[in-house]
């Protein structure tokens, strides 16, 4: 029997260019930028927007309320899943990083700054929005850069000053930990949401050497080893610290705390 | 779960506050267009505030690979990033006299009304700016391929000019633009040869749908 830990050590790079190749390809083909997305009939709304349209009262938000309850669902299960495995600026910087092996600028935060950096950045977010009663985030929005990189692309004109942003957000997301740990705001919202989420990283005491290699690895620079609640909440699921750690102590469990179960 | 003491609580509504009153001290939407809209665009200032970026219109326009929309880029302007403008260099737009009269794709994709559904007779997208140095009727003569191309009656005609060459007093024929009865489809400006391109098309006189409710 194949195990899934086999599986991920070896070929976690290559999961996440096809994924990352998927993404591309679908959104090629469903020619959208990441605002709406009609998948079945359903349409999908950035949950970031859809919160900015709520509070500026946009005259079509009614017709919207399926598309944004569908994703505020998706998050509240996978949390900041979303970030390590769908989030494209997420997969390509994990693409740069292991293979280009640049030297990171990496700040290391710890404890409650943890959880006060994304909310001062979602809140201020919002907050901007409110006092200038437009969704403005989307106009910064390096993901949405990509989105509309990519619709460029499927209708065969793309725009230069696009691709330049996108091109210098993503070395800047590269280069540093700090964006999608304290400043994404769709990072933000999901680790608001998800902290009751299912998938979670968790280390066996017993089997753990502490040697330090899962937080060195980690790109958000996170303590997975005895995280807190709020490292908890913050942890993408990238899977990163799994592959690379050496006495196999770290596991992925289906669990809503942060327990170790007595089961395994 | 989210438990946050005071001084922190403190700190982000001061942070939310500054950035705030900062952005709302210099963000202004412009109140008239710098980008030539879709046909059956609302008046700016509402369309801005309408619109959801989301690229409906422009995956719509080109279902088979060759439309006129494309997405405002930041050399546009910050806060038109992401919406919907015509290219007329890329293609014409079919509004009028095209494939699209009478059918309008971007008008039906748009989930929010920003776009709206306007009569084919009602559709003026701009007008086309003439420029002078660069036209090569007007350099060398012999080229009305704007003329030719216009499908607009009265838009574009004829007129002879005497112009200075050598030394010597010649007549050339030049195109002469009506911007009162241009609608601004772009197809001059498409099929103009001269590089860099002698037309160009503007949002001036663009007839903008006022919403009813």
């Amino acid at each position: 029997m194949i195990s899934f830990r086999r599986v991920i050590k070896s070929n976690l790079l290559l999961i996440r260019l096809m994924i990352f190749i998927i993404i591309i390809v679908t959104m090629l083909y469903l020619k959208t930028a990441c605002s709406l997305i009609t998948i079945l009939g359903i349409s999908l709304m950035c949950p970031i927007l859809a919160l900015q349209l709520l509070l500026i009262n946009h005259p079509a938000l009614g017709t919207f309320t399926l598309s944004i309850v569908i994703p505020m669902l998706i998050v509240l299960i996978f949390g900041r899943a979303i970030c390590g495995w769908i989030c494209p600026l997420g997969l390509a910087r994990s693409l740069i990083n292991s293979k280009l092996r640049l030297k990171r600028l990496v700040f290391h935060i710890s404890g409650k700054a943890i959880l006060v950096l994304p909310m001062v950045s979602l809140v201020t977010l919002l907050f901007v929005s409110y006092l200038t009663n437009y969704p403005i985030y989307c106009l910064v929005c390096p993901l949405g850069a990509f989105y509309r990189v990519i619709l460029g692309l499927s209708v065969m004109s793309l725009d230069m000053s696009l691709l330049l942003y996108l091109v210098v957000s993503l070395f800047i997301i590269s280069l540093t930990n700090i964006w999608c740990l304290g400043l994404c705001p769709h990072g933000a919202l999901y680790m608001i949401l998800g902290r009751f989420k299912l998938l979670r990283v968790v280390n066996d005491e017993s089997k753990c050497i502490h040697c330090n290699l899962c937080l060195r690895t980690c790109p958000l620079r996170l303590q997975i080893q005895k995280p807190t609640e709020h490292e908890y909440a913050s942890c993408t699921t990238c899977l990163t610290c799994l592959t690379k750690c050496p006495r196999d102590s770290l596991t992925v469990k289906v669990s809503f705390t942060n327990k170790m179960g007595d089961e395994c | 779960m989210i438990r946050l003491n005071r001084r922190e609580f403190i700190k982000i509504i001061v942070a939310s506050v500054v950035m705030g009153t900062l952005a709302k001290l210099f963000f202004r939407l412009p109140k008239e267009s710098k980008v030539v809209r879709p046909p059956g665009a609302i008046v700016e200032e509402e369309f801005l505030n309408k619109c959801i970026r989301c690229g409906k219109c422009v995956a719509a326009c080109s279902t088979d690979g060759s439309g006129t929309l494309e997405t405002c880029g930041y050399l546009d302007g910050l806060s038109l990033v992401g919406t919907p403008k015509v290219n007329p260099i890329k293609a014409p737009c079919e509004a009028l006299f095209g494939k699209c009269e009478g059918v309008l794709p971007c008008v039906k994709a748009c989930p929010t009304k920003a776009l709206v559904w306007v009569e084919p007779h009602q559709i003026k997208l701009g007008s086309v700016e003439w420029i002078k140095e660069r036209c090569i009727a007007f350099r060398k003569g012999g080229c009305l391929v704007c003329y030719e191309t216009c499908p607009v009656d009265g838009a574009i005609s004829v007129k002879e000019i005497i112009v200075e060459r050598h030394g010597k007093f010649i007549k050339v024929k030049v195109p002469e633009f009506n911007p009162d009865v241009c609608i601004g489809c772009g197809r001059c400006v498409n099929a103009c040869p001269a590089a860099p391109k002698a037309l160009v098309l503007t949002s001036k006189g663009a007839r903008r749908v006022i919403p009813r409710d």
